[in-house]
């Protein structure tokens, strides 16, 4: 149980850290790519909390989560409800695309939307996306944080509008 | 008169390609309208082999782009401002049908999927809109397959955009030549070994199609003349006698020009390209006038030639195609300007253009069995390619690009395909009602119709709808919020749920000044336009009223399928008529063999099209009239049996021919297809004359 405790310490709090101004650090597509490590496919367990703006509700789900290079993301979430957010639907092609681009290490399709940031301390990486001024995106997202050593550890999405949502990677 | 008319109303000249085949007519003004709003589209295409570096040479591009004023600037953000803060009044299509039918459950079921999903990024937060209502009419709107606009194909990475030219650009061909010009300038300035640029689409069709064919005129008038002089030079030895021959010629092409200026709005440049072969063809009547010396010997058969040529030309005038009517009053006013010449000035002034007398051996005397045995072999020819013929009214035939634009568009249509549902077979449907209201509800009656079958469009009511369906889709969210908002919305507090609850009616209001680039939609207040995708199924319409699909590429050929066939039916009562003249003149005997030379030349020209496999157009049938013209000429003049009449014949159908074989040089399919069966026809009518009627 304690050694549960570290790792979960080791994977939230350690990168957050790091994360806290990442989008201080801005970077090039070439520079991310030389830097950070390829990402393997894999399967773990999620958690997601999303945070109702003008309130102190969180809305948390969890389930399991399977990455399968090349193709993208597959989340099962198995509480509070029962549902399938696979990479083939269209509405999660946005945050699929951009895990398929980073495992792939191919930042053209995201270098065209957004202005990217990157931050690294020993093992831990965060790459931060921030859509740019003249795309569509601008007017609906504020930021996507993507934090991880090996693998992903956790994904921020900021709205415009003051909502967020973490989703946490649990891969041991 | 004519020359300071037309010198102080100078017109632009018209570039434009389909501007060539449609008519100012109010039925083709909007063909041309409808073209011209998409086709003021420029494709861009980048292409590197690193994509950073690519990314740069995009950037750097659309900041040249968004600094010019000639694009339309794209800018969504206030609509889409407005829309989050009216988002009651959209329903995703599927959305609205489940709350129609009641199905509650299942909309609460999809609404929690779409809430809990980690990966779909809300529109709008979850105390605004619960049930996600907004991001999934969003989803509904989005028609892009990937999230990028990028594809990789052979370890290269391509991006393609798409840019507009400003309405007032796009409707003047010379200023969007001029914008096109300095994009070019950009392309080759960034464009470099690592990143190639490629950029298509109709406006630069335009651009390039007029700028060679500039240099195409140029390059024809310079060898059609130095042809000219040097034939005149070597037959006459003086070079003085140049002066009254290029001096009709020039007065016969100021002449041709001023009167089309004044009677057409602008002239096309593909005009401009024919109007290259008056050097060859008007030089006829000088050639006449300076071999044989006497005008009384050969004033009838010079009068009768005109006319028939000129006559031929006027029928141009009935093909209800823009070029070649102002084809046809350029070369009909050239040709009669120089007969004038010839007839009135030249007797006047030929002292004083003193040349040598000259003969030419041309004489080929021919057995009569040789004759028989070469006609028989030119009939089994007829025979044998006519049945081969066929006809194509495809109007993309009619224009081949080059092969830089060609392959352009070629990989740009594979990166579209690749990247988005949207497709560039695109058709349109004009939807007509008495007020901008009931405008919106019929397209929205047609969405659903489209929608049912599966088909792709766009239209303004899927951005702003109808009064009608923003109050319905109100009520429709709101008899849902007070039948499952309080079970479902748990996570919200009783504020919140009260505020959603008591949330009051609003509309939004369509406003050209807000939304300026909504207005593309419209062509009036109480006419819009619905861009269909991929669309080939206009008789699901057929039950609504005051809707017209018209789909350019088809309609267009359709046009020309038609004018095909009027010209067609004109070809009989074209013979007849001159038969009857010819018969006036001379006798009917003499008539029929003063008409069959160029006729057996018409039907060997198209047998030679059908043996070579290649299809005719209205352009080959229009060219029937002109070879009857031309051909019978060459018959009229060897039948006056006027002493010279041979060598001036001769000079003449070589000086003509030589103008539409460099005619059929041309880049431009709808102005080489014209010069070439010319050049057929005009030969082989010379050697059915020579087989057929006796010199003397």
């Amino acid at each position: 149980m304690f050694k549960k405790i570290v790792v979960y310490f080791i994977i939230l709090l350690f990168p957050m850290a790091v994360s806290a101004n990442v989008f201080d650090y801005p970077s090039s597509s070439k520079a991310i790519s030389q830097k950070l490590p390829p990402l393997k496919s894999i399967a773990c367990k999620f958690t997601q909390e999303k945070i109702v703006p003008n309130s102190n509700v969180v809305l948390k789900s969890g389930g399991d989560f399977e990455f399968i290079k090349n193709k993208g993301v597959i989340f099962r979430t198995t509480y509070p409800i029962n549902a399938i957010s696979s990479y083939k639907a269209s509405q999660n092609k946005r945050v699929n695309s951009i895990l398929v681009a980073i495992s792939n290490k191919n930042y053209s399709g995201i270098n065209e939307e957004f202005d990217l940031f990157y931050e690294k301390n020993n093992n831990f990486w965060v790459l931060g996306l921030r859509p740019k001024k003249a795309s569509a995106l601008a007017n609906q997202l504020s930021s996507i944080t993507i934090k991880g050593d090996i693998n992903i550890n956790c994904i921020v999405i900021n709205t415009k509008d003051s909502g967020s949502t973490k989703i946490l990677f649990d891969s041991n | 008169m004519l020359l300071c008319k037309a010198l102080t109303n100078i017109k632009p000249v018209e570039t434009n390609i389909l501007k060539a085949i449609l008519t100012n007519s109010k039925q083709d003004a909007l063909l041309v309208n409808l073209s011209t709003k998409y086709s003021a589209r420029i494709n861009v295409l980048f292409e590197s082999k690193n994509p950073e570096l690519m990314e740069t040479a995009k950037d750097n591009f659309l900041n040249s782009v968004n600094n010019s004023k000639d694009y339309k600037k794209r800018d969504y953000e206030k609509l889409f401002h407005d829309a989050k803060e009216h988002s009651n009044i959209f329903l995703a299509p599927e959305t609205a049908r489940l709350l129609k039918d009641g199905k509650y459950k299942l909309v609460e079921q999809q609404s929690l999927e779409s809430l809990y999903n980690p990966v779909e990024v809300p529109a709008l937060s979850p105390d605004k809109d619960p049930f996600m209502f907004f991001s999934e009419y969003l989803l509904s709107l989005d028609d892009s397959k990937t999230n990028s606009n990028i594809i990789t194909k052979n370890g290269k990475y391509y991006e393609a955009i798409t840019i507009e030219l400003k309405k007032e650009i796009a409707k003047s061909s010379n200023l969007s030549n001029i914008t096109i010009k300095k994009l070019i300038d950009v392309q080759k300035k960034l464009s470099s070994k690592d990143v190639k640029i490629y950029i298509c689409g109709a406006p630069i069709h335009s651009y390039y199609a007029s700028s060679k064919s500039v240099v195409e005129i140029n390059l024809i008038c310079w060898v059609s003349m130095i042809f000219v002089i040097g034939l005149c030079y070597f037959y006459f030895k003086s070079a003085k006698i140049l002066v009254p021959i290029l001096a009709s010629i020039t007065i016969g092409a100021l002449c041709g020009y001023f009167v089309t200026d004044l009677i057409f709005p602008t002239i096309h440049i593909l005009t401009f390209v024919f109007s290259t072969t008056l050097i060859g063809i008007s030089i006829d009547y000088s050639l006449h006038y300076f071999i044989e010396k006497d005008l009384r010997k050969i004033l009838k058969g010079l009068t009768v030639s005109m006319l028939t040529t000129v006559g031929a030309f006027l029928v141009l005038l009935f093909s209800n195609i823009e070029l070649l009517k102002q084809i046809g009053v350029f070369t009909s006013v050239g040709l009669f300007s120089v007969y004038l010449i010839v007839v009135l000035f030249l007797p006047l002034c030929d002292s004083k253009f003193p040349y040598a007398e000259r003969q030419l051996n041309l004489s080929i005397k021919l057995k009569k069995k040789t004759k028989i045995l070469i006609m028989a072999l030119l009939i089994g020819m007829i025979g044998f390619g006519l049945p081969k013929t066929k006809f194509s009214d495809d109007v993309k035939s009619m224009y081949i690009p080059p092969k830089d634009l060609l392959n352009a568009e070629k990989l740009f249509k594979e990166t579209l395909n690749q990247t988005s549902n949207q497709s560039s077979n695109v058709s349109f449907l004009i939807v007509k009602a008495n007020d901008f209201e009931k405008l919106m509800q019929k397209e929205e009656e047609i969405s659903q119709t489209l929608t049912a079958n599966g088909y792709k469009y766009d239209s303004l009511s899927k951005f702003i709808p109808s009064i009608n369906k923003q109050n319905a889709n109100q009520q429709l969210i709101h008899r849902f919020y007070k039948n499952k908002l309080n079970t479902y919305a748990t996570f919200l507090t009783l504020s919140q749920k009260q505020s959603l609850l008591n949330s009051k009616k609003t509309f939004l209001i369509y406003d050209k000044e807000n939304y300026p680039y909504l207005s593309d939609f419209l062509t009036d207040e109480k006419t819009s336009m619905m861009i269909l995708h991929d669309f080939s199924n206009p008789e699901i319409f057929a039950k609504i009223e005051n809707v017209n699909y018209i789909n350019p590429a088809i309609d267009i050929s359709a046009r020309i399928e038609h004018c095909r066939k009027v010209c067609l039916k004109l070809i009989l009562p074209f013979f007849v008529g001159l038969f009857l003249i010819l018969t006036i003149i001379y006798t009917a005997k003499d008539a029929l063999k003063l008409i069959c030379p160029s006729l057996l030349g018409v039907l060997l020209s198209f047998a030679l099209l059908g043996i070579f496999n290649q299809s005719i157009n209205l352009f080959h049938i229009l060219a029937i009239f002109l070879i009857m013209g031309f051909g019978s000429d060459y018959a009229i003049f060897r039948f006056s049996g006027v002493k010279n009449s041979k060598e001036a014949v001769f000079m003449s159908c070589t000086t003509s021919i030589f103008s539409f074989f460099l005619l059929s040089m041309t880049s431009f399919k709808l102005v080489s297809s014209l010069g070439f069966i010319l050049f057929l026809g005009l030969l082989t009518s010379y050697i059915f004359s020579l087989l057929l009627i006796s010199e003397n």
